[in-house]
């Protein structure tokens, strides 16, 4: 279970498999990591990118802050993120 | 197709599973004057999961919504790198849990003890799988149907303009009153407490430090910034005993109700006003940590200690008499037992983020249906733990001051006095106080200290023994006040950018987010509406838990009655009515027992039940001029009698919109059963999705 999470985790990363860490655990780690993030709700700006350079190859993508600063914006004015 | 052979397991497989339920159910229902262990309880609600979800749910994903695996996702289809992503069903279960996990499952079991452990052991796995887990997933299928529409946007398109704006209002109002309920929990956990109040008041420098580390320092090392404020959490949890034991410093955070209330106004005025990156984002993130970290610790301390249930199986307190809160078994068991069985506030998660984020459509049934369960878990393990408890400590902990007087010496009378349980001496409820670092643990209501101690007795049974109990019952409250806080701050949030909207069609300027006027403005009224209640609720000589948790247990179940409303009739137009009463059996279940709870909370004969005629009976005791002592004046009381009227109208409001929503719904779903109107379901048409199942783009053909 938690590798399938793992392997789709580092195929949506393929191309950022030069930027990690240069050892198999180091990668391992990396996409732990990314799972880890994504679970307490950290703004996932890789996929962004990703999505944006498929899509959209013509447009410039937001920088990192410009991203965070966005999905942090939009997550606290809707209801729907939050519990009793 | 499996083989024949496979099938033959499975079959066995799951008789063994049913088996071991009605064994353990068996077991819990029938003992009677000896203690049974947790374990009964745990297993019993385990295999009513398994059972549930194998079966239940799967009719709801294969007969009624037929899911299908080959339908593109609005998360695929409208794929925007943001809103729209998708996503690993783990990975959307585990944000979908941590969304819809907050601190309604571990107070309402907890309060609801007052009735002994079996019939909210039985409610809660009875509940969620016949109920809670229903809603959450039947509206999840329906908004990844309908683009991830809100729960709102549905009311008002599948049954009308009336039940839509009924849905709007009612979320707003039960925005107030659950805000102001944790508020009250909060409080009555801290007051008079240097060590709580400490710890608590140092996680809003921590998250504000991790804001700026994660804004200037190292940008995006979310992670690291997180360990850090993890560390320092730790670190706050000495600094809160250093200062209880300090003689200079301990008086000084030592805080009565009505301050402590003042700072959690201004705490979540500030958190609406100031940025999200400074305050709310970081705390968030310490907290989906704790939170998840203290879930698995409470079923780790459960397993390795297996302790016994302290509490009777059902007490004499299901005739209504009970100190805690009043009202008979039916209907508030079901009221205040609120999050772990059923929760309309999870439609909102349930049609918010989490449809955006499926993948597949068959996910939908593990997310929505499958977290609810675990959500009902924590509701089983909340209820174990206060449940070990012995009866005597849990009343003096959870009755107001009103019930047992202020001093363990009359406490521990009172409680002998009723006859009903093991006798608890004076000296041991001053000894518990004293081994978990707290001056006193009488009438501390609101269900988190009591709770917290009975963490403390599980923990430190299985790492560091009783010196350990001061640290763990700090821990323990420190995590039910970091979940709370974060309900809170995020709350006082959303609900001011409700009020915008709503101002904004009044004055145009007051609905403009980057206004600075506007948003201070819309933030404190946002905050007295709020604080208004909590207010009321510190300074009732009664405790306020036991006016205003039955308020936003009713409140909450009017969300579920929209959310419900929403499902058949979505069910009904996509031509389906003969599986209506997948969402017809726990509407008409929560319809009768917020009736029930409604009008008796309004108009019941009884001053300890009935707002009203508490309100008549203080007119008459002004007029003769009887005002017991606890009462401190005519200016009080009169007050107190302006609160009894407020919260009938508050109740009242609520179940008039139940019976908006309710005839609005029933007269659509006759009109399309009837004929006179066409069953036309408003799914968006299918389109064949492109993933394969790696998750990868599927290459063209």
């Amino acid at each position: 279970m938690a590798d399938s999470v793992l392997r789709t985790e580092t195929t949506a990363r393929a191309d950022r498999a030069s930027t990690a860490a240069p050892s198999a655990i180091g990668a391992r780690l990396a996409s732990i990591a990314a799972v880890v993030r994504r679970l307490i709700g950290v703004p996932d700006y890789d996929t962004y990118l990703l999505h944006m350079r498929e899509r959209y190859p013509q447009c410039t993508p937001m920088d990192r802050a410009a991203f965070e600063r966005d999905r942090l914006t939009a997550r606290y004015q809707r209801i729907g993120s939050r519990c009793c | 197709m499996p083989s024949t052979s496979s099938r033959l397991v499975q079959g066995v497989a799951w008789t063994l599973v049913a088996l071991a339920g009605a064994i353990a159910l068996g077991t819990i229902a029938l003992s009677r004057g000896e203690r049974i262990s947790a374990a009964w309880l745990l297993t019993a609600a385990v295999c009513t999961y398994l059972i549930g979800y194998r079966f239940y749910s799967r009719f709801i994903s294969a007969n009624v919504f037929a899911l299908d695996a080959t339908r593109a996702t609005p998360a695929e289809r409208l794929d925007d790198g943001r809103d729209y992503v998708p996503t690993n069903k783990w990975i959307v279960f585990g944000h979908h849990f941590a969304a819809i996990a907050g601190p309604g499952p571990l107070v309402g079991p907890t309060l609801a003890a007052q009735f002994g452990y079996l019939p909210g052991a039985l409610w809660i796995a009875v509940g969620v799988v016949l109920g809670g887990a229903v809603q959450d997933c039947v509206i999840l299928c329906a908004s990844i149907r309908r683009n991830g529409k809100s729960l709102g946007q549905m009311a008002r398109e599948e049954i009308g303009t009336v039940a839509g704006a009924t849905a709007l209002v009612s979320v707003l109002g039960i925005m107030i009153i659950l805000i102001s309920v944790l508020a009250l929990v909060v409080v009555n956990a801290l007051r008079d407490s240097p060590w709580g109040t400490v710890t608590i008041a140092l996680t809003i420098p921590i998250a504000m430090f991790m804001g700026v580390y994660l804004r200037w320092l190292r940008p995006g090392r979310v992670l690291e910034a997180t360990a850090i404020g993890l560390v320092l959490l730790t670190l706050s949890l000495y600094a809160g005993k250093w200062v209880s034991e300090s003689a200079t410093w301990a008086p000084v955070f030592t805080l009565s109700g009505t301050t402590l209330a003042w700072s959690i106004m201004l705490y979540g005025f500030a958190a609406s006003v100031l940025p999200v990156w400074l305050l709310l984002a970081p705390r968030d993130y310490l907290s989906a940590f704790v939170k998840i970290g203290v879930v698995l610790a409470l079923a780790a301390g459960i397993l390795v200690v297996l302790p016994d249930m302290e509490m009777p199986a059902v007490t004499p307190f299901i005739d209504g008499s009970g100190p805690v809160f009043a009202g008979k078994l039916f209907p508030f068991v079901f009221v205040t037992i609120a999050c772990g069985a059923i929760s309309g506030f999870h439609a909102l998660i349930s049609s918010g983020t989490t449809p955006k984020l499926l993948k597949r459509e068959p996910d939908a049934r593990f997310v929505g249906y499958g977290s609810m369960l675990m959500e009902s878990l924590v509701a089983t393990m909340a209820l174990i733990a206060a449940c070990t408890l012995t009866p005597g400590l849990y009343f003096a902990i959870n009755s107001p001051a009103g019930v047992i007087g202020t001093t363990a010496a009359s406490a521990a009378d009172v409680i002998n006095n009723w006859g009903f349980f093991t006798t608890i001496s004076a000296n041991e409820l001053e000894t518990l106080a004293r081994q978990v670092g707290e001056g006193s643990l009488l009438s501390r209501t609101g269900g988190a200290p009591s709770l917290a101690v009975g963490m403390a007795h599980l923990f430190s049974r299985a790492l560091g023994g009783e010196s350990a109990m001061a640290l763990w019952y700090h821990f323990a409250i420190m995590f039910e006040a970091l979940f709370i806080l974060t309900t809170l701050d995020a709350g006082t949030r959303v609900g001011r950018f409700m009020m915008q909207d709503l101002l904004g069609n009044v004055y145009e300027p007051l609905g403009r987010v980057s206004w600075y006027p506007a948003v201070v403005f819309t933030s404190a009224l946002f905050v007295s509406m709020w604080g208004y209640f909590l207010y009321q609720g510190v300074t009732d000589p009664l405790g306020g838990i036991n006016s205003l948790w039955p308020l936003f247990g009713i409140s909450n179940q009017l969300l579920a009655t929209v959310a419900l409303c929403v499902g058949t009739t979505v069910i009904i137009k996509m031509g389906k009515a003969k599986y209506s009463f997948l969402t017809l059996i726990p509407l008409t279940w929560l319809v009768i027992v917020t009736a029930t709870a409604g009008y008796q909370k309004i108009f019941s004969s009884d001053p300890r039940l009935g707002f009203l005629s508490h309100a008549k009976v203080l007119q008459e005791q002004i007029a003769s001029g009887t005002l017991p002592a606890n009462i401190p004046g005519v200016e009080a009381a009169q007050r107190m009698i302006f609160n009894d009227r407020l919260d009938a109208g508050v109740a009242a409001f609520f179940l008039v919109s139940v019976i908006v929503i309710l005839t609005a719904s029933a007269r659509e779903w006759l009109a399309v059963i009837g004929g006179r109107k066409p069953a036309v379901s408003s799914e968006t048409p299918y389109v064949a999705t492109k993933l394969t199942d790696d998750g990868g783009l599927r290459t063209a053909h």
